[in-house]
């Protein structure tokens, strides 16, 4: 029923609006609200005229398909790391310029079982 | 424009930095080794010099501004014996930041900020396992497979020495990179903890040498359970002795550029030492 409403309102909003106009002056100029047969029409005219923004937001024409999404994504994946090295201690792998993780836990370990020989408190 | 801006602010109030990166040199001092996230190692290694100048000088001055910037009291009888002494020599550089990967739940960069010449430096005990693989690696290409197994490294001392005193041009044992980490560790110690060096390197040698004989043998304790247990693969990309190529290529192994290594002179001599401890696994 609203939307037959709508497109009636529509069909007619040229010849409607020029007549607005002149009922909307005095209405908002003027302390003419006690008049029945406008106070009743009027409100529903103008938020019928609030549903046509003069401005029309950007949106998608066309829905993106998997092929497009996958073309477009082809790039963004993860980089090889390339600073990988051998650990001059151990041979094992390692990141550039980092200690190798797996001399300093063997190294720790070394430390702690020290430590505990000694009867000491463990490393904080 | 980042004009007199040369700090980093943490997101935090002034205060609130201030009094963490004062708990952070305080826990230096006390622990001489502590684990936190790199950019805080920085900012903390810097007033951690500062301080520990502070502790060179040594005046009524000096030792009241190090009281009112540490959090322990009892930091600063060390700070002004232990390390004044330690690093009396010394031009500066007092610290020593090592990366060490990203921190387990937020990634953060994670760094581990150190006393040069602690008790427990990790630069020490990294050199002496470098040294002690490089030194083990020459052992296997010039003697044979029989006397390296039984002799181990033997006395290196003389050989440490030597590589101390060379010239950056020069050609020694060690690689470049080992020797002037060598160096650089040696330079504000004493004769004696050249002859530690040669111990420790000497036997993290024997070290190298047993763990392939360990796993192997306990490889052989589980066969004798299970007999169908396949032989355990090498690691990724782990580098044997006497192997030359890079870490990447080792990684992609039989599908890497050279993947059938030449095996001709003393390099074929050192894969068999390997396989002769490890049965080839």
């Amino acid at each position: 029923m609203a939307s037959l409403a709508l497109t009636q309102t529509q069909a007619l909003l040229p010849t409607l609006r020029s007549s607005l106009r002149t009922w909307l002056a005095p209405a908002f100029g003027s302390a003419v609200l006690g008049w029945p047969g406008i106070s009743r029409t009027l409100p529903s005219l103008g938020s019928l005229l609030e549903l046509f923004p003069s401005i029309v937001l950007a949106v998608p024409k066309k829905k993106t398909s998997h092929s497009r999404k996958a073309m477009r994504s082809a790039n963004k994946g993860l980089k090889d790391k390339q600073n990988i090295t051998n650990c001059a201690g151990c041979g094992g792998v390692k990141l550039a310029h980092h200690i190798c993780p797996n001399c300093y836990s063997s190294i720790t370990r070394q430390w702690k079982a020290k430590l505990r020989e000694e009867g000491l408190p463990g490393l904080s | 424009m980042k004009h007199g801006v040369a700090f980093r602010k943490f997101s935090r109030t002034s205060s609130h930095r201030n009094l963490m990166l004062r708990n952070l040199v305080t826990s230096l001092f006390e622990h001489e080794q502590i684990k936190t996230t790199l950019p805080k190692a920085r900012d903390a290694a810097r007033l951690a010099e500062k301080i520990i100048t502070l502790g060179k000088k040594g005046h009524n001055a000096a030792q009241a501004r190090a009281s009112s910037f540490l959090l322990k009291p009892s930091i600063l009888t060390k700070l002004f014996s232990t390390f004044a002494q330690r690093y009396a020599d010394r031009p500066g550089g007092y610290t020593r930041i090592h990366k060490f990967g990203n921190r387990q739940g937020d990634n953060a960069p994670h760094a581990i900020l150190e006393l040069v010449d602690n008790p427990r430096d990790l630069k020490w005990e990294m050199t002496a396992r470098a040294v002690g693989r490089e030194l083990l690696k020459d052992k296997v290409n010039s003697d044979s497979s029989e006397a390296v197994v039984d002799a181990g490294l033997g006395r290196v001392v003389n050989l440490l020495r030597a590589e101390k005193g060379l010239e950056p041009e020069e050609k020694g044992l060690l690689r470049p990179m080992t020797r002037w980490n060598l160096q650089k560790v040696l330079q504000f110690r004493g004769p004696r903890d050249v002859v530690e060096m040669s111990k420790k390197a000497r036997v993290y040698a024997d070290d190298l040498m047993a763990t392939p004989m360990a796993h192997q043998t306990m490889h052989e304790e589980v066969k004798a359970k299970y007999p169908h247990t396949p032989q355990p693969r090498r690691l990724a990309g782990h580098k044997r002795l006497a192997e030359t190529r890079p870490a990447l290529v080792i990684a992609q192994g039989a599908l890497g550029p050279g993947a059938s290594p030449p095996t001709k002179g003393k390099k074929k001599r050192v894969y068999v030492l390997e396989n002769a401890l490890t049965q080839s696994f």
